[in-house]
């Protein structure tokens, strides 16, 4: 759904469009400006500082400010430090900040709370839905998690 | 965040990597840039000291000898010729000018040097302080030699620094030349008479000054009256050998004074030829073709330049290598930040623009280091080898310095190429769901 894996089969459309007919640039940018990703392993570039990390992400409407995104994931006075120094919890928020920063329409987010206890996997996914609901995005999850069921109204259960 | 800010964190990230490909490349440049230095400059010197020598007379010996003892003072002459030599070969329908040379003696390694003010003239030097030599024992130094307008001094015996000086016969410095980046930089000049004198010979010649004086100021009329060039060098061809008539027609009679040797221009190339030919034949004296012996010798060294070129290409190659290896080791790790890349929207291209870059920037910061280091150990090995130091080499930006700087760039690009092209074809979905 993402556009990083070619269908062997069928079609995927996103807002009408196919993703055959776009060339590999025309689906990068398609990725950059409406889909956000939460990966399970997080994935974020780890000599890099929260702040850096989060400003590789493209700004496609010169609107977003790193910093005060990092004031709301509490993390201020840690905005220049290396992503490898943070805690897992603190890497997390930083991950769903790269995910939702850029506002995107879609955002994907593979088993976001596999590493996490319950009380963790309860503020990460409301954080999540707190982005979700702000920017009126479609969140769609991918988990084996069952604590992470009864934030959802759809689900698709696949054996 | 720009990419050049991303390649810069990403290189700091791999700090002792990117050190030691920065390194290799800084000695490849270094070396080879050094190399360049050292050969122009001898290349250089060479031309420069035997501008205009065509032909160089000394005692039978080898050729090669007599033009490095003669016109590069780099080596033991071959043995003494007669001054009656002078004569004989300046009355030469194919000669132009000769001008005489006595070695013999040095004072700290600085060779001093019987001859003419013509010397002086052919290298075109000009008197920074004091005087040309007028009288016996008075002497003009070179702008390297280290010595003092007035100062006194005895020559040591031979043409290497020894504590055997002459006890009789102390010289005096009247004139201090102006530097030419010539081997007349390093010399003490006086008159033939001087240096006979001192080794216990004579020539009977007081005229030796007056000519010059003469010949000076003929050159001087020369310049006023503007004459027809044709017919100036004529003149000064035949003034020239009248010169030389009365300055050893008067040394007739004498214990038969010798010098070292004769510095020859000819009228033409085909004397080049045809002159040392009868003069090898003919005489004792050896004729030796500085040219041709000059390609000999560059010939022979060639060998031992080419085989530091090879070290050059060879550290070259080892930085190219480096390159290689620091962009494409941890290859696998950096996969992974390459896909987080691609994942957020970098397209192919941007991600092989940034790892190439990466490759241009070692290279870059390798080229900036090893012109300014080449400069520095150029300077260093100037100072600590005398004979570097005595014919003033100075680091020049030559077009060679141009070429080596685009080839390591070419080399580093080309290095870059695989891993970045490699990058850029990164599976997304593969790196970041293992």
């Amino acid at each position: 759904m993402s556009g990083l894996l070619k269908p062997s089969s069928g079609e995927i459309l996103f807002e009408g469009v196919k993703y055959s007919s776009l060339n590999e640039k025309d689906l990068d940018s398609l990725r950059a400006e409406n889909f956000g990703f939460i990966f399970q392993k997080l994935n974020l570039i780890e000599y890099l500082s929260i702040k850096q990390n989060l400003a590789l992400v493209k700004d496609k409407f010169n609107f977003y400010d790193v910093d005060k995104i990092i004031s709301e994931l509490g993390l201020s006075g840690k905005s220049n430090q290396e992503v490898k120094n943070l805690s897992f919890g603190e890497a997390q928020r930083v991950a769903i900040a790269r995910a939702v920063i850029n506002n995107p329409k879609v955002i994907f987010a593979d088993e976001p709370t596999s590493a996490l206890d319950d009380s963790n996997t309860e503020i990460v996914m409301k954080m999540i839905f707190e982005h979700v609901n702000k920017n009126n995005s479609t969140l769609v999850v991918c988990t084996h998690d069952d604590r992470v069921k009864k934030f959802f109204s759809n689900a698709m259960v696949i054996k | 965040m720009s990419d050049l800010n991303f390649v810069l964190l990403s290189l700091k990230s791999r700090f002792s990597s990117t050190i030691l490909a920065v390194l290799l490349t800084t000695f490849g440049i270094s070396i080879s840039i050094i190399l360049v230095q050292f050969e122009n400059h001898i290349k250089n010197r060479l031309n420069n000291d035997g501008k205009k020598i065509d032909i160089v007379v000394g005692a039978k010996g080898s050729p090669l000898q007599i033009v490095l003892s003669s016109i590069y003072h780099i080596d033991l002459p071959t043995g003494n010729i007669p001054f009656s030599s002078l004569k004989t070969i300046s009355q030469d329908p194919l000669v132009e000018k000769v001008i005489p040379l006595a070695l013999g003696d040095n004072w700290k390694n600085n060779r001093i040097v019987g001859t003419t003010h013509e010397y002086i003239e052919h290298y075109g030097a000009k008197l920074d302080k004091g005087r040309n030599w007028q009288k016996v024992f008075e002497v003009v130094a070179g702008s390297s030699v280290k010595i003092n307008l007035n100062q006194k001094f005895s020559g040591s015996h031979g043409l290497v620094d020894s504590n055997d000086e002459h006890d009789h016969g102390e010289y005096r410095v009247v004139g201090i030349l102006k530097p030419t980046g010539t081997v007349l930089d390093r010399l003490l000049l006086t008159s033939v008479k001087s240096v006979l004198q001192i080794h216990g010979q004579d020539i009977k010649d007081n005229e030796q000054h007056n000519h010059e004086h003469e010949h000076d100021k003929h050159e001087h009329e020369k310049h006023e009256h503007q004459l027809d060039e044709n017919k100036h060098k004529t003149d000064n061809h035949d003034h020239h050998n009248q010169h030389m008539d009365d300055y050893v027609n008067n040394n007739q009679g004498f214990m038969e004074p010798e010098i070292t040797s004769l510095l020859i221009t000819t009228k033409s190339p085909i004397a080049n030829i045809n002159l040392p030919r009868s003069i090898n034949k003919e005489s004792q004296l050896q004729a030796a073709n500085p040219a041709f012996e000059i390609t000999r010798l560059s010939t022979m060294l060639g060998l031992g330049s080419k085989s530091f070129k090879l070290l050059s290409i060879i550290i070259m190659l080892i930085a190219v290598l480096s390159i290689f290896t620091g962009l494409a080791s941890n290859f696998e790790n950096r996969l992974r930040d390459l896909a987080i890349l691609r994942a957020i929207g970098y397209s192919k291209a941007r991600v092989f623009k940034i790892i190439s870059l990466e490759g241009v920037i070692i290279v870059i910061f390798g080229i900036i280091i090893g012109l300014c280091s080449s400069f520095l150990v150029f300077n260093f090995l100037v100072d600590m080898i005398a004979p570097l130091n005595n014919s003033n080499a100075k680091f020049e930006f030559s077009f060679e310095i141009v070429i080596i700087i685009f080839l390591v760039l070419l080399a580093g690009l080309c290095a870059a190429f695989f891993p970045a092209y490699k990058g850029s074809k990164v599976s997304v979905a593969k790196q970041l769901t293992q």
